[in-house]
């Protein structure tokens, strides 16, 4: 199979375990849906989609299992932490997630002008001043080309 | 309304603008922009949305040749080939004629795969009415399966991430039944995830954290001079355009195969068939460009001949196209051209439109563009993030729908950093249904008789070939058929 062409990376073992355990959840709760009497009920396909999941992430392990093993599980979830979420990924990651948690109770505004000039700042897309000026024209023109052109309804 | 109102041709005319832009901008993506716009104009009328669409569509594809050409980086994958030659002939200070033969090329294979388009769909179209649920649900496997071992390292990584779109496709009420399936007691989950908040997600969030990491490169700036081609070179490489052309209508036409695989494949026919090229390949050759750019643009005219006809998307675009057809209440597939071929001929015409203002644009505002392309990904991604969650609050003006996209974009993005593509993941959600839905029938055409469905797979020569085409695609990724193939090959060359 073309898997032969796969670059390791520290933490793709833990990945597929963890498909591998989703896919098995979704096979089980297949299982348990109600009506199960024949191969056109509503349980009978998610059965099929579930299975083939589980064979896929199988596939997988047993193939690359002598590149996998090249890694303790605990060395390798300790390198795979930096490659898939270096500083500024997780950095960026963590404002993404306080930028949406905090739409509701910031309102859009407020929270997106604060979350653009944070951004700027932080992936040095800008500086200060530039950043305070160009996230308000920003907000400016989403403002009217959202609400006029597309006509968006902003809470 | 015709496509030729002053509001459509302006419409058309600014998709097309901002799609070359779209496309050219590094970490900016097609998929992208049309999954966010699709979410911004489903209150539109649907003759609005086609023509903006269309034009980011035709402008895109097109885009992600200019910064493959000027800075090395192909701005959409179906732009890679573009990059082996482009980037050579700017780094000798003929940057323009890159420009100018990759824009001519993509526009003489663009119509001509709208031409295809306009001939074989409708014969496809009425082809396809002889289809049975069981081929409907074997043309959707073999889309899924095409995109998944075209487009990645891994076969198993690509059927994976098909059927986990399928299965994000099954969250909800199960329309046969009305039961809910994988909502967990939870009401709020029995209309389901909405795509589109899968979709931005995938693509606009996960690319923009993967692009992160590159936020060091800094571009190279190129000196732009003469852009126009000439007639002379033109008419030279005719042939290879017709021929790239071909090339790229046919594999948009399979489904599951896109622009970059074309591209590549017009590349490949290039190298091989051109024996006394301008400079060699690699090095800068004129033909390296031409090949690949026109079959990409053709491409866009294959692929809509599965979409429009069959339901069944060409690629990861034409998938998000398809949802965007769905929300609009249109049934791609074959009732499509007999219930409103009016829209059928209304989306040629856009396109036909969008290639128009491809030459226009494709040929002017070099100067802006270089800036543009230039724009620091710093001020880039943090705007991309914001009209993801606007785009996708405006889908239901609900917050839970903008907490399903990020959750899908950092999924989608520890996914894409271990190798797993996202077309398949969209190509699944889309053809979930219709998969599911046509195998349900099939089932109980035979009442049920696994024996009786396996047998149909092979009586009827339309379904056998359709079974055929999935069991070579999976044989075609075996270490057991490379050997068998390295023998033939082997035996062939020693007779």
């Amino acid at each position: 199979m073309m898997e032969d062409k796969i670059t390791r990376k520290p933490g793709e073992r833990i990945l597929i375990w963890f498909l591998l355990l989703f896919s098995i959840f979704i096979l089980v709760q297949a299982f348990m849906m109600p009506h199960l009497e024949n191969l056109s009920s509503s349980g009978a396909f998610p059965i099929f989609i579930g299975s083939i999941m589980i064979l896929c992430t199988l596939r997988i392990l047993w193939k690359n299992h002598a590149r996998y093993s090249a890694f303790k599980i605990g060395e390798e979830f300790g390198k795979a932490i930096p490659l898939v979420f270096p500083k500024t990924v997780a950095i960026y990651t963590a404002i993404i997630i306080l930028y949406i948690l905090l739409l509701y109770p910031l309102h859009f505004w407020v929270s997106s002008y604060l979350f653009l000039i944070g951004s700027f700042l932080f992936l040095k897309g800008a500086k200060i001043i530039r950043s305070f000026f160009i996230a308000a024209a920003l907000l400016t023109a989403i403002y009217f080309l959202f609400q006029y052109l597309f006509r968006v309804i902003f809470w | 309304m015709s496509f030729t109102s002053l509001k459509m041709v302006s419409l058309v005319a600014l998709g097309t603008f901002c799609g070359i832009y779209i496309g050219a901008i590094p970490g900016l993506s097609v998929t992208m922009a049309v999954s966010i716009l699709i979410s911004f104009t489903f209150s539109w009328d649907v003759n609005n949305a086609l023509c903006l669409m269309g034009g980011v569509y035709c402008g895109g594809v097109y885009g992600g040749s200019r910064s493959a050409i000027l800075l090395n980086i192909p701005g959409a994958p179906a732009a890679v080939a573009t990059g082996f030659d482009g980037y050579p002939l700017a780094k000798l200070g003929e940057a323009g004629i890159a420009i100018g033969l990759a824009t001519t090329a993509s526009v003489i294979g663009g119509f001509l795969g709208i031409i295809a388009l306009a001939t074989c769909a409708p014969i496809i179209s009425n082809f396809s009415l002889m289809f049975a649920p069981r081929d409907y649900f074997l043309l959707a496997i073999m889309g899924i399966l095409l995109v998944g071992s075209l487009s990645g390292e891994s076969l198993a990584k690509g059927i994976f991430a098909g059927a986990l779109g399928v299965f994000l496709s099954m969250v909800g009420m199960d329309t046969f039944t009305g039961m809910g399936r994988f909502t967990f007691g939870s009401v709020g989950l029995m209309s389901g995830i909405h795509f589109v908040a899968i979709m931005i997600g995938l693509f606009g969030v996960s690319e923009a954290l993967v692009q992160i990491h590159d936020l060091h490169i800094k571009p190279i700036k190129q000196n732009v001079k003469k852009i126009i081609p000439s007639w002379r070179l033109l008419f030279k490489h005719l042939p290879l355009i017709i021929r790239s052309a071909l090339i790229g209508i046919w594999i948009g036409a399979l489904p599951g195969a896109g622009g970059d695989i074309a591209a590549l494949m017009a590349y490949g026919h290039a190298r091989r068939s051109v024996k006394n090229p301008s400079r060699p390949f690699g090095e800068g050759a004129y033909e390296g460009v031409i090949a690949p750019e026109t079959a990409n643009n053709a491409c866009i005219g294959g692929d809509n001949i599965p979409m429009l006809t069959l339901g069944v998307p060409g690629d990861a675009v034409t998938a998000v196209i398809i949802g965007a057809l769905y929300i609009h209440g249109l049934k791609p597939g074959p009732m499509l051209m007999i219930d409103t071929p009016h829209l059928f001929w209304f989306w040629v015409g856009a396109l036909t439109l969008a290639n128009i203002f491809l030459l226009i644009f494709g040929l002017s505002g070099i100067k802006i563009f270089a800036k543009l392309v230039e724009i620091r990904k710093g001020l880039l991604f943090p705007i991309i993030i914001m009209i993801s969650v606007v785009g996708t609050y405006a889908i239901n003006n609900s917050i839970t729908d903008v907490y399903w996209m990020l959750g899908f974009g950092i999924f989608g993005y520890i996914l894409k950093m271990y190798g797993f593509q996202m077309g398949p993941v969209i190509l699944g959600i889309i053809l979930g249904p219709l998969m599911e839905d046509n195998y349900r029938r099939a089932m109980m055409d035979q009442h049920h008789s696994i024996p009786g469905f396996f047998i149909q797979l092979v009586v009827n020569p339309l379904t056998l070939v359709l079974t055929l085409s999935i069991v070579v695609t999976i044989l075609g990724q075996t270490q057991f058929w490379g050997r068998m193939r390295g023998k033939v090959l082997g035996m062939i060359r020693r007779s």
